[in-house]
Formats: structure tokens, C-alpha cells, sequence
């Protein structure tokens, strides 16, 4: 008989501490392989092709971009959104897991912050790049004391909210990413024999000693910090949607979208983790730590905001027919069966019909398979962006200024470069960092008897 | 010192100061404590020993030996890096004795006269012409002007102008006194007759005086043509009674207007004063019931056809057999004219209609109609058909009948179209091929590129000297000997006369900016005159005033710019049986298969405009195209060949197509083909294709060559030898190639969205809803705010339009104008057709029912000001937020280009620079000097990277309320497009003067807010656009 009670161990391979110490620094203290230096130059290469295309657009004017009237906002708004969807995963995991005692987001938790963080610096440039005069933008758009009157911001507006949002956002995941792994750097420091190697983990462990004292403090820090992040989970997408929902434009003017807006992103981010992880747990061996039982978990995740985003596609249907308001109904209509249809099925096809697979648990524990399906949910996670930014814009209120929008070539260059940027940090964050969080992993691995603890 | 004591001291200390703030005693640690107020006591402490600072005043530094040094480091290398660009050396240069009168930044306006003949304002600001503006005191025009003569000021300082006379074939620079002398040599030993001119219209009676003294000298001949000739009104009126003039057409007397195939608001003849004339019929929502009914029969869709109340597609071989259907039914009931009666009573309108294949049933309204207005009534014909001649003579006739002689067509002053003198071209083309022209001097006209052949092109070559007088280098100036530099009109001293009796002076409003001399100076000079032609010009005027002072009423006349002087001419005779055989011989038939319908368009008109980038840019009226011709073809025919269909949609499901791209089909006629890319476009008859003129030009400076196709090869002569510009029998082709239209409107259809966008009426509804207190076909949900409605109020001004759809043409006169008066760039066809036009003011047009007769209405949209803006609650940087006086104002310096505001801009008039529009023309050619001085320097030249969009010409409303003590009296600002407007349509003022027409119109129960249900509260209102449809049979 099946033992129901049986729960499965977060570190397999009969681990010790010092093997726990041994595997995860094993990248930082080898020379970097061929496939990491490989995929290292190309992701920098995309990366610097992006920067370039900025740099050009910086030059040329915002025209570059495919954006016209009326669709004022196009590839680096969507883009934008993406990303900062990317970077709920993070969060989630470190955050709310943690407070909820979910021991299984140990082994992904580190990897999984360093991927919010990266996510919103590729997010932070799209907003500031999209703007007509980015050299103005960096700074006007944060009330600072000056001169001019003093001229202030304009608190009504969304991307007002939106700069304090995501920065805010951008900070708490740092220091809470970084206090994580202050223990974690003073074991890289204690291990190494390399005299700069000693100083500069030496200098980022801030003096670390490991004494019981430090560690309470740590845990207080850490569980305050965890404390702080939490709405920040559900506040960032919420303001990011009401970029959106406060606009009066057809399609965009909903009380559904803060809702919808964080299911969205934790969907995403979590497709992303999944991604990224099924390729490092091979590259760098951590099998033993990033089991099958931490990507089923998180696949459960995915089928469950899968659910809810299809779930608000549905709603705003409704709301959109319940309304009664024309403009409203012609958006939705537009969008199923309107010039950008196809991109509307895009959507629901990679967002709602995508995780169903993930109902059966052999699928759910098939790497291939989840991997092929976690960049479909990435794609149509973009998409949906797409759909919302693009359509409502194109076919608004006077169809006199209908039109329709492409991407030009600049625009997907920039997209891929993001991309460029978001792997190049990841490939350096695997060389440089302990890529699992090798403290709390100890905390975790099985030890003698703890089979029947639960 | 151990951890604890220090801990130890540390509470110590405090429990002291806590000890001090609940209970003063007097402790005290220093010397100077003793005694001392606690709470100045509490400041020092701790800083007892520092050595005291002197008191630091307002200006003086905390400045170190130090931080002296290191600042003055700091300061040199700043000086020393900055130092490494050499500024570009400019200079400022005041004026050494300042004109009387002239002060900076307060514009000087002045009266003068465009070449066309109409009646202008000029505004210069420092002595730099920069606005043109309608001259209200011109009797023809009277306050407006079209939007080709406000874009001529562009011609003044186009860098491409010609700036010197030119040896064409070195390309030699030389000097007049050169060309001069050669034409002097020529002239002299030239035979009589040899010497020969051929220029286009000349309105200017003192130009034509100087002229005619040339040809006397040197035994010439003058030869006038056109390169996009009128329709033959004037031989038909010459054969029917002798003399050669065009009358001038009441428009304002006429209840019933019939037009066929003659755009009479668009291009035919003089559209600014039919304009004018014809919408004085059109004011219903100003207190005028008896509005005027306009049916059109039109092979083509125009502005006459979009402000017709009953319009039918016809193809142009029906054009005839239209004027002869209703002059059968009109003679059947009455006639005032027995003689131009006998022309129809043998025909049938029945018959007619069966041989010809059009519909009774528009034809009988119209009869009915115009049989019913004797003498009300008009009837205009036009088109260059295939029986051109026939069609005028037959319109006159049925005028005639209808007592419309002397009513509503005045003989009594006729126009003064410029052609009633001078030899024909065709004269001169044989005489020229014939080797009997030695010296040829062309001017204003280019038939190298007008002509259908290479007839006159070859000839050329056959003539000794040819000159060419012409603002740029044209098809016809790099053919002649010599390309000489024209004068711009604001350059020149001059007349005209373009209706008889109403003289006006052509005044300089700036000193020739290069070595140009005008029309008359040029034969003035060849003459053997020098001097100043403004006393040629005065000269001649004192004719006209024989009675006092002619100096003190002469500077009158500068000022008003305009003179009328009565004309003597009487109403001719008509001697109808004149004409009776021609039509005798007359051979309608049915014509099957696809037709030719050439047309000039509003912009470019004959071509001659073709280098001018606010015309380029101008969007076709109707379809909306800018920057290139097409074939034009109903939606009917795209479908039966399978032509690309996205331009037009109607109200189907399929809203929006997502390629733009045009098939390009190949027209043939005659053997000769052109391709071009197709427009489906309603009100189209099924068998017609439509070319615009005026395209492909092969010389025509940086923007204007080779930009479309040029269809003037297809012109033909009709066997009254009449030119021919439809009627053609044609084919298309359809080819593999697309070619993507730069359209500034995709979606033409409303969407049924009427209720909220757009109101139109038939006069019986509006009567009923106007009775009904405006309730009635359209409802209007009720719109409320949770805020309170007072929370804010206007104090002083609040500024609003209206907008008098009704009257509305559509001639796109306020666009140009509000290009010129607002800076607003050009951005060329690639970014049009993107999306990124930069018009702050567009001509919306929506089409509903038939597609081949639909009811078209034009909706001017600009901002609306909304009072609660949507713009300005979601930008970041409070770039845009409201006036007190009820603007909605840009700040460009702030915005850093969210593009949030447009996105939530319900209107989608806020206007994006995505690239640095101001520094290139059409965003292809860079702006070089003078055009610097085009600029309107009380509006600021935005950057790229910025919004931009209509302020209420805001730099108009500040000039006036500077003081901000008085209320500004109604009508004393003008906002440029209202200024402009021919058909008076827009109104603008303040609402919060009872009295102002603008708020009296703001209440009209019939008016509209556009998208009043988002509760934006625009502060534009929509008077609607009223169909007089019902027959009053």
C-alpha cells in the first residue's frame, strides 16, 4: 500500500553539509566551461545589440520604434509589463513561501530572486526608453526639490505610481536577495584559497561569522524583509495595471485588472523560473537539489494561475457584454475576431490551453515536456500584453484615427536584446553566486529518522 | 575603555538631559552656561571649544585656502573643455534706424493681393512676411482664403527659387542685364509676329498694359493658355451672344443649386468665392431657415458632391444627357425663354435616360426643384467631358429658361478670369512648328508638362530664344535658353482684377530676397522702362480717381487693399439658334466599359504647386491620400476584379484591415498606360476610374519630382476640339506590384457610433428635434460626476468653438492655415503613412449607406479642450494641465514624451514628434536659409520627442487679453482656421460672455459634443450636419 504520509524529500542523494557546500560552489571555483563561456558570448552579444539599438533610437528618435498614432504605446510598454510580470516569481517564492513555512522553495529561492531582479532591471529600461526624451525622463519623472518653481510630478498619474512601484519593488528584492545570501557568500569566502577571491566574498559577506547572535538577527531580518515584500507582490502588478485601468481608453478601463494583472505575472514568472531552472539544475548538476519535486510544486502553481488568468479572459467577456457600453463590447469583439485575432489566440492558446497538460502528474514531472511548455506561457504571456496594450489603442473611440500597428524592426531587436540582457545576468549570477541558497538547503536535507517526522 | 563604560556614561548623560528638559535647574558645565537661557544653552553644547565661526552673511562663502584652490582647479578644466567648440559665428543685427511704427514682437499686417487675384493680409513680424490671411474688405473672397494661396508663402522663401537668370544649357549664372541685351538683339531683328509670349491667366490690368505696350514694340503676339484649362464657358457664352465672359455665379441668391460634374467647391474655376457665396445658404443653425438645396450628378466625388443634399454617380458621357433630361422637364412646365426652350423640348428625359443608362428619379426631383425657383435658381456644369462645349451651351439654356440670367448668373460684373484676351496655344504650337517664332517668352504657365504629347516640347527646339520666366526650375524652364527668376507676388508691385469693376493693388510687403523681377518688370524692362513699377502701378490708379487728393486716398487703398470701381456692362443677348445646328449634329450614346475621369486635385491643383510641402502633405479632401496620385474605383469594381478593398470599409464586422498596400493596377487609354496604385473609394459610378492631375512631375524640385504618375497623356481633344479630361474610354489592369498610399484616415465608416461622433439630419428631422427641444433621433445617455460640478469656475474667459457642420466644405483651408500659423511640420509620405501625420486640425470624414451615393459628412476635429481633460490627469510631469481661462495647455519644454496623454485622448488629436520633424522638410529634405524666416516666432518650434497639439492658437488669445483688464470684445481674436475659413464654419470665442455668437451657438438644443457620454466635457460644440432632402414637389 501506498504510503500516504510518504512526503517527499527536498534533497535527494543522501547529502551532507559538506557535499551541500561542495556542489553549489563547484561553478564559482572551476574555470568557467566552454558552454558556459559559449552561451555567455552569445547572450552578451544579444545584449550589446540591444544597448546599441537603444543607443540608436536615443540618436534617431522614438520614431524608430513601430509605436504611431493612435497606438502611443507599442513593443517597450509590452515588454515592460513582461518583465515585470517575470519578476513575481521571485518574490512569490522568497516571500510569501516563506511566511507560509513552504520548505520546498529553498532550493529554488536564491535563483529564483536573482531572476526578479534581473527581470525588473530589463523591465526599468523600457519605460524609460520609451519616452520621447529619455534624457529627461530619468529624472523628471521623480519629485525631487528643484528651481522650477518648484515644479512637482503630477501624483494623479499612473506612471508616477508606476516609478515609485517598481523601484521600491527593485529595492526590497534587493536587500532581501542580498541578505539571503550573506551567509551563503561568507561560506565562498571561508572556502576560498584564491587571496582576491578571499577578499572580495570577504567584503560581500560584510564580516559574517555565523555566530548564533548573527544568526537570530538574520532570521528577524529575514522574516521583516519577507514581511515588506509581500504586498509588494500584489501592489506592483496592481499598479502596473493601473496604467491601464485608470485610462479611459476601451479595454483598458476595468476593476478587473489588478486581479488579473498579478495572476498574470505570477503565471509567467513561474513558466520563467521553470525555464531557466530545468537548464541550470542539468548544466550545473543540482539534480539532488532542484528535484523533480520543486518543478512539479511549481508547476501546480502555473496550472493554478493558468486557471485564473483564463478564468479573467472569461470575466472581462462578461463585463465587456454586461456593461452595455458599445465602445467596450467592439474592443472584446476585435479582439477574438478583429484584425489582431491572431494574436488574441496566441494568447489563450499558450496561457489557458497550455497548463491543462499540467492536470496529470506524469506530465507534470516530464522535463521536456514542461519545458517546452513553460516558454509557450512565456510567449503568450507577452502576447497578452500585446493584446491589451495594442488593440484597445488601435480601434478606440473615432475610427477616423484607426490603425494598425506593426513591430517594426527596431522593435524586435530591442525585445531580443532584453533577452540578451536578462540570460548574460543569469549566466554571471550562476558563475559568480551560490545559485542555491546552501544555508537553508541545510536546514532541509533529510536527516535520519525525519522520513516519518511528518 | 571598555564597552560598559561607555554605555554607562551614555546613560549617565542622558538621564542628565532628561533631567534638564523636565526640570530647569540651573546645572551648568562652562563658564558661559551660567546664567544663560536653557534653550540657546542647548544649541552650543558640545561645540563649546570650536573655534567660534564669524557670523556667515547672505553673500559670503564658507570658503577655505583649500576649497579655493580646489574650486578654482575645478573651474579652469570646465573652462577649458567647454572651451573646445567654436560657437558658430552669428550675428545679430539691430536695426540702425528703426522703421516708424515697427515694434519687436508686435506683427505689422498689411493689404496686397495674391497672384490668383484674391485679396490678402499679410503679417509680417521684424519685416518678414510669415502669415497669409484672407482679406475681409476683398469683395470676391471677403475674408477667407484656400488653402493653395495661404501655402503660396512657402514659394516666397523656398530655398529652391530660382535665384538669378540662368544660361540653361552652361548653367551659367549671368546677369538680367545680359538676358536683356539678348532679347533686345532678337527682338530687334525678329520679323513681325516672330515675337511671342505665352503665359497662363493675367488678372493684373497693369501687367497687361505693359504687356501689350512690349508686344507693340516689338510686333508680337500674346498667347494665353492653361495648363489645367477651365471648362468653355466663355466660347459658349461668346457664340451665343457675341461676348467673351464668364458671369459671376450667385451662389447666395440661388434656393436650388444644380451641379453637374462641376466641383464648384473644390477646383472648378474660382472654389474660394463659390465657397464664400454658396455657404452664406448654409447657416440654419444661426437663425437662417431658408437653406438652399444642392443636387449634384457627378462623375467624380468631390467636395460639391459631399455637400450636396441629393448627389448620383454618373459616368462623364451622361453629363449631357443630364442637362438635357432636366431642361426637358423644366421646359415641359414653363419657360422664360422660348428660343433656349426649343433646345430641349425635343428630347425625353425617358428616352435619355433609357440611351444613356442613368435614373429618372434624381433628375425629376431636380427639374421639379429648379422649375419651381425661377430665377432662385442655378444650375453649373463642368468636367472637360466629352462634349464640353455642348454641356456649357446646354446649362446656359436651361438657365436661361429658368430666369437664372441676370439673377443668379450676374453679366453685369462679371469674372475677370484672366483668358479673355490673347491667342490660342494651338496657334502658337503650329506657328512654332511651322518655324514662324524666333523669340518665345513663357510665363506662368508649363506646357512641357501639361501637354498630352511632345508636340511643344519638339517645336521648342525650332525657336531661337526661349525665355522662361517661373518661380523654379520647371519641365518648360530647362528646355528654354534662358531660366529667369520670377518675383513672388508678396515681392512685386502689381494689380488685379478678377471680377469687373473690383480692382485691387498688389503691394511688396518685402524687398525681392533675390536678383527676381516680376511679369510686368521683366516686359516693362525689355520695353526699355526702368524705375520703380509701383508708379506704373499708382499711375494707372489715378485713371480709376480723377476727383482730390490721389495721394491721401491712394495710401487708402493700400490699407483696404481692395477699390470698387462699378462696371458698365450690361446682360447680353441671347441668340439661341446660333448654337441649334451643333446640336443637331449632337451623337449621345451609351458608352459601355470603364471610363476616364481626370481631375485636378484641392492640393496641388495643375501641378505647378508640386515642390510646395504643406500641399504635398495636404490630404486629399475626400479620399484622404496625400502625397501621390492613384486610380481611383468604386468598391463594386474592386471586387469584380479583385483589387484591394482595405481603404474602404463600411459598416461590416471586417473594421480594420491590418496591409494597407494598394494593388497596383495599369491604366490604359488610348495605347498609353500608366500604373498606378488603386483607391476604393465610394461614390464612384461602377464604370469609372479617376486620376488626380498635377503628379509626376519630372523637374520640379526636391519634393515634387517624380512624386505619383502623371496623367496628363491621356487627355484628349473632343470633336469640338474642346480639351477632353474624361470620358475616355479606358482599361485597367490589374499587376502583381502593391504600393502602400500615405492615408491620413483608414476607417471611414462610423461604426454606428453616430449618437455619440457624428449628428446628421434630414431638414424634416431636424424641424421635428428642434421642435422637440433637441430630443429626437439621437439620444444622449445623461452623463454625472461624483465630484462637484462647481468645483471649479471660470473667472474671467472661457474659451470654446463651434463648429458649423453644415457649412463645412471640407476645402481644407483651416488645415494649412493651422500648418502655417502653428509651425506644424511636414513629415513626408513614409510617416504618414505609418500613422505620425503632424495636422493639429483634421478634416474627419465619415461615409454612411449606398457606397455608390453615400451620405458623406465632414467633421473638423481638433482639441477640444475638454474641461475635465483626460489628457492631464495622466501625465507624469504636468506637461499639459488647464488654463483659468478653460485652455488646455501644452508646456513643450516639460514634456518628456510619455505619449500617455494621446493614448487617453479620446479625439486623437494629440500629435507625436517621433523623429526631429521641424529641421527637414516632409521629413526627407533639410531646411536651409531663408526658410528659417517661415517661422512663426510667437509659437515655439517643438522638439523632438514631444507632444504637440491645437492650443485654440493660444499665442492669438494672449496677444489680446495681455492686458487682462478689459473683457475682450467678441470677434476680436480669430483663431487661424476660423480666420481662414471660407465658409465661415468655425466660430470662436468666449462662453462665458453671454453675448458672444460662440455661446449663443453653444446653446443650440441641436448641437453636439463629440463623445459627450466619456464626460470630458469638451468645450467644442458640433452644430449638425442638416440634409435638405424632402422635394418640395
Amino acid at each position: 500500500m501506498k504510503n500516504l504520509l510518504y512526503e517527499e524529500p527536498l534533497v535527494e542523494g543522501s547529502k551532507t553539509y559538506a557535499d551541500v557546500n561542495n556542489d553549489v560552489c563547484k561553478p564559482l571555483e572551476s574555470f568557467p566551461t566552454k558552454l558556459w563561456l559559449g552561451a555567455f558570448g552569445i547572450a552578451n552579444l544579444i545584449m550589446f545589440m540591444g544597448f546599441g539599438m537603444i543607443g540608436y533610437m536615443i540618436y534617431e528618435g522614438a520614431g524608430m520604434s513601430g509605436i504611431r498614432s493612435p497606438v502611443g504605446w507599442g513593443m517597450m510598454i509590452i515588454t515592460f509589463v513582461f518583465w515585470i510580470g517575470i519578476g513575481h516569481a521571485g518574490t512569490l517564492i522568497s516571500a510569501i513561501l516563506f511566511l507560509f513555512k513552504q520548505k520546498w522553495r529553498t532550493g529554488i529561492n536564491r535563483s529564483a530572486e536573482a531572476m526578479t531582479i534581473f527581470a525588473v532591471m530589463c523591465a526599468g529600461i523600457f519605460p524609460l526608453i520609451h519616452t520621447g526624451r529619455p534624457w529627461y525622463s530619468a529624472y523628471w519623472l521623480f519629485p525631487y526639490p528643484n528651481q522650477m518653481g518648484p515644479l512637482w510630478v503630477n501624483f494623479r498619474s499612473p506612471l508616477l505610481w508606476d516609478v515609485v512601484a517598481v523601484s521600491t519593488y527593485f529595492t526590497i528584492s534587493l536587500v532581501f536577495w542580498y541578505t539571503g545570501l550573506v551567509p551563503d557568500f561568507a561560506s565562498v569566502r571561508d572556502r576560498a584559497k584564491n587571496f582576491f577571491r578571499k577578499k572580495i566574498y570577504g567584503l560581500l559577506s560584510l564580516g559574517w561569522r555565523g555566530s548564533s547572535k548573527a544568526w537570530s538577527h538574520y532570521e528577524i531580518a529575514y522574516m521583516i524583509l519577507a514581511g515588506l515584500s509581500t504586498p509588494l507582490v500584489l501592489s506592483v502588478h496592481t499598479i502596473v495595471s493601473f496604467d491601464f485601468a485608470v485610462s479611459i481608453v476601451p479595454g483598458w478601463h476595468t476593476t478587473i485588472f489588478p486581479p488579473y494583472f498579478v495572476a498574470g505575472a505570477i503565471f509567467s514568472g513561474f513558466a520563467m523560473v521553470v525555464t531557466l531552472l530545468v537548464v541550470a539544475r542539468e548544466v550545473f548538476n543540482l539534480k539532488d537539489y532542484i528535484t523533480l519535486g520543486h518543478l512539479e510544486a511549481m508547476n501546480k502553481i502555473i496550472l493554478a494561475t493558468g486557471m485564473l488568468v483564463g478564468l479573467a479572459y472569461a470575466t472581462e467577456f462578461f463585463v465587456a457584454w454586461y456593461s452595455g457600453v458599445s465602445y467596450e463590447r467592439f474592443i472584446f469583439i476585435q479582439r477574438a475576431m478583429g484584425p489582431y485575432a491572431w494574436s488574441y489566440w496566441i494568447m489563450v492558446g499558450c496561457n489557458v490551453l497550455t497548463p491543462q497538460f499540467f492536470w496529470f502528474k506524469s506530465l507534470r514531472r516530464n522535463i521536456p515536456l514542461m519545458f517546452v511548455l513553460s516558454l509557450f506561457v512565456n510567449v503568450g504571456m507577452w502576447f497578452e500584453r500585446f493584446v491589451i496594450v495594442v488593440t484597445s489603442l488601435a480601434t478606440d473611440y473615432l475610427p477616423s484615427s484607426w490603425n494598425y500597428f506593426r513591430l517594426s524592426w527596431w522593435d524586435t531587436a530591442t525585445l531580443i536584446g532584453s533577452f540578451g540582457m536578462f540570460f548574460s545576468l543569469f549566466l554571471l549570477f550562476c558563475r559568480f553566486v551560490p545559485t542555491i541558497a546552501m544555508a537553508e538547503v541545510k536546514a532541509v536535507i533529510p536527516t535520519k529518522g525525519s522520513e516519518h517526522h511528518g | 575603555m571598555s564597552v560598559d563604560l561607555i554605555e554607562q556614561l551614555d546613560i549617565l548623560r542622558r538621564s542628565e538631559e532628561a533631567a534638564v528638559t523636565t526640570e530647569p535647574r540651573k546645572l551648568w558645565q562652562s563658564i558661559d552656561e551660567l546664567g544663560a537661557d536653557f534653550n540657546s544653552l542647548k544649541a552650543v553644547r558640545g561645540q563649546e571649544l570650536a573655534v567660534q565661526q564669524e557670523e556667515a552673511g547672505p553673500t559670503t562663502m564658507d570658503l577655505s585656502r583649500r576649497k579655493f584652490l580646489q574650486f578654482s582647479a575645478a573651474a579652469s578644466a570646465l573652462v577649458a573643455t567647454t572651451a573646445c567648440t567654436r560657437r558658430p559665428v552669428d550675428h545679430l543685427v539691430p536695426y540702425v534706424k528703426k522703421p516708424e511704427g515697427l515694434t519687436y514682437g508686435v506683427p505689422m499686417w498689411y493689404a496686397t493681393t495674391a497672384s490668383n487675384g484674391f485679396g490678402v493680409l499679410v503679417k509680417t513680424m521684424a519685416g518678414k512676411p510669415i502669415k497669409l490671411e484672407g482679406n475681409p474688405d476683398h469683395p470676391v473672397n471677403q475674408g477667407g482664403l484656400d488653402a493653395a494661396t495661404q501655402a503660396s508663402l512657402f514659394d516666397l522663401y523656398n530655398p529652391e527659387r530660382l535665384k538669378t537668370p540662368i544660361e540653361v544649357k552652361s548653367g551659367k549664372s549671368i546677369q538680367w542685364a545680359e538676358v536683356d541685351a539678348a532679347v533686345k538683339a532678337a527682338t530687334s531683328e525678329a520679323q513681325v509676329e516672330s515675337v511671342r509670349v505665352l503665359t497662363g491667366p493675367v488678372v493684373s490690368p497693369s501687367t497687361t498694359t505693359s504687356m501689350n505696350s512690349f508686344l507693340s514694340s516689338s510686333k508680337g503676339t500674346w498667347h494665353k493658355t492653361q495648363d489645367l484649362p477651365d471648362d468653355p464657358i466663355a466660347e459658349a457664352i461668346n457664340l451665343v451672344s457675341g461676348q467673351k465672359s464668364i458671369p459671376t455665379f450667385r451662389f447666395e441668391k440661388a434656393d436650388v443649386v444644380v451641379s453637374v460634374d462641376a466641383d464648384f467647391l473644390g477646383t472648378w474655376i474660382r472654389p474660394l468665392e463659390f465657397t464664400k457665396s454658396f455657404s452664406k445658404r448654409r447657416k440654419l443653425h444661426r437663425g437662417d431657415a431658408n437653406v438652399n438645396r444642392l443636387y449634384v450628378f457627378e462623375s467624380l466625388h468631390s467636395l460639391t458632391g459631399i455637400a450636396a443634399d441629393h448627389r448620383m454617380s454618373i459616368k462623364p458621357s451622361q453629363q449631357l444627357g443630364i442637362i438635357l433630361a432636366i431642361g426637358s422637364e423644366v421646359s415641359k412646365s414653363r419657360s422664360a425663354d422660348a428660343g433656349a426652350s426649343s433646345f430641349f423640348t425635343k428630347y425625353s428625359a425617358e428616352k435619355l435616360s433609357a440611351e444613356l443608362g442613368f435614373s429618372l428619379d434624381l433628375v425629376k426631383r431636380a427639374a421639379a426643384d429648379l422649375s419651381a425657383a425661377r430665377g432662385k435658381s442655378l444650375v453649373v456644369a463642368g468636367g472637360h467631358g466629352p462634349h464640353a462645349l455642348e454641356l456649357q451651351i446646354a446649362s446656359l439654356a436651361l438657365n436661361s429658361i429658368l430666369g437664372n440670367i441676370g439673377s443668379t448668373l450676374d453679366f453685369e460684373s462679371p469674372m475677370k478670369t484672366g483668358m479673355e484676351q490673347g491667342n490660342d496655344f494651338e496657334s502658337l504650337l503650329s506657328d512654332m512648328e511651322a518655324g514662324k517664332v524666333s523669340v518665345l517668352f513663357i510665363q506662368g504657365v508649363n506646357p512641357v508638362y501639361s501637354s498630352a504629347n511632345t508636340r511643344f516640347k519638339d517645336a521648342l527646339s525650332k525657336v531661337k530664344l526661349v525665355l522662361s520666366l517661373s518661380h523654379e526650375l520647371n519641365e518648360t524652364a530647362s528646355l528654354s535658353t534662358y531660366a529667369l527668376p520670377e518675383s513672388h507676388y508678396l515681392e512685386a508691385w502689381g494689380d488685379s482684377e478678377i471680377r469687373e469693376g473690383h480692382v485691387s493693388i498688389q503691394q511688396p510687403v518685402i524687398e525681392p530676397l533675390y536678383n527676381t523681377r516680376s511679369l510686368a518688370e521683366v516686359v516693362e524692362a525689355w520695353d526699355g522702362r526702368t524705375g520703380n513699377y509701383r508708379d506704373i502701378v499708382s499711375s494707372r490708379w489715378q485713371k480709376i480717381y480723377s476727383r482730390g487728393d490721389f495721394r491721401s486716398w491712394w495710401m487708402d487703398q493700400l490699407k483696404t487693399g481692395a477699390h470698387s470701381t462699378g462696371s458698365s456692362r450690361k446682360t447680353p443677348a441671347f441668340r439661341w439658334a446660333a448654337v441649334t445646328p451643333a446640336f443637331e449634329k449632337l451623337n449621345l450614346q451609351k458608352s459601355s466599359g470603364l471610363e476616364l475621369v481626370l481631375y485636378s486635385s484641392v492640393g496641388l491643383g495643375d501641378g505647378s504647386r508640386a515642390n510646395n510641402p504643406y500641399l504635398q502633405e495636404l490630404p486629399d479632401p475626400v479620399t484622404k491620400v496625400t502625397w501621390d496620385n492613384f486610380a481611383g474605383i468604386s468598391p463594386v469594381l474592386a471586387a469584380k476584379m479583385g483589387l484591394n478593398r482595405s481603404h474602404y470599409s463600411d459598416e461590416t464586422p471586417n473594421i480594420l484591415a491590418s496591409d494597407f498596400a494598394s494593388d497596383v493596377v495599369e491604366v490604359s487609354v488610348n495605347g498609353k498606360s500608366v500604373k498606378l496604385p488603386v483607391f476604393v473609394q465610394p461614390g464612384l459610378d461602377e464604370n469609372v476610374v479617376a486620376i488626380a492631375l498635377g503628379y509626376g512631375r519630372k523637374v520640379a524640385g526636391s519634393l515634387g519630382t517624380d512624386r505619383g504618375q502623371d496623367a496628363n497623356l491621356f487627355a484628349v481633344r473632343n470633336s469640338s476640339n474642346k480639351l477632353q479630361l474624361r470620358g475616355q474610354s479606358a482599361t485597367i489592369k490589374k499587376t502583381s506590384d502593391r504600393y502602400e498610399l500615405a492615408c491620413t484616415q483608414k476607417q471611414f465608416g462610423l461604426q454606428g457610433r453616430d449618437s455619440d461622433i457624428l449628428h446628421t439630419y434630414t431638414l424634416k428631422e431636424f424641424e421635428k428635434t428642434q421642435g422637440d427641444h433637441g430630443h429626437g433621433k439621437y439620444h444622449i445617455h445623461p452623463t454625472f460626476s461624483i465630484y462637484d460640478s462647481k468645483e471649479f469656475v471660470y473667472p474671467g474667459h472661457k474659451w470654446g468653438m463651434a463648429v458649423d457642420l453644415n457649412s463645412c466644405t471640407g476645402c481644407n483651408a483651416c488645415v494649412v492655415a493651422c500648418y502655417t500659423e502653428n509651425n506644424v511640420s511636414t513629415v513626408g509620405p513614409d510617416q504618414i503613412a505609418k500613422g505620425r501625420h503632424q495636422a493639429w486640425l483634421r478634416l474627419d470624414l465619415y461615409h454612411s449607406g449606398d457606397a455608390a451615393n453615400p451620405d458623406s459628412t465632414f467633421e473638423p476635429m481638433m482639441c477640444q479642450h475638454c474641461d475635465l481633460a483626460p489628457c492631464e490627469t495622466v501625465c507624469p510631469v504636468l506637461a499639459t494641465v488647464h488654463s483659468t481661462d478653460g485652455l488646455n495647455d501644452m508646456s513643450y519644454n516639460r514634456c518628456v514624451g510619455t505619449r500617455y496623454c494621446a493614448n487617453n485622448c479620446p479625439y486623437k488629436v494629440r500629435r507625436f514628434n517621433w523623429f526631429q520633424y521641424s529641421d527637414k522638410l516632409g521629413y526627407q529634405v533639410e531646411k536651409t536659409d531663408p526658410l528659417p524666416m517661415l517661422i512663426n516666432p510667437d509659437v515655439s518650434v517643438r522638439t523632438r520627442g514631444v507632444m504637440e497639439k491645437c492650443t485654440f492658437c493660444v499665442q492669438r488669445i494672449r496677444s489680446e487679453t495681455s492686458d487682462r483688464m478689459t473683457r475682450v470684445k467678441d470677434g476680436s481674436i480669430k483663431t487661424a482656421c476660423q480666420q481662414s475659413c471660407p465658409a465661415d464654419a468655425i466660430v470662436f470665442g468666449d462662453l462665458n460672455d453671454p453675448e458672444s455668437e460662440v455661446s449663443q451657438l453653444a446653446k443650440v438644443t441641436t448641437g453636439f459634443k463629440v463623445l459627450e457620454i466619456l464626460n470630458t466635457k469638451p468645450n467644442v460644440t458640433y452644430l449638425p450636419r442638416v440634409r435638405n432632402k424632402e422635394s418640395s414637389v
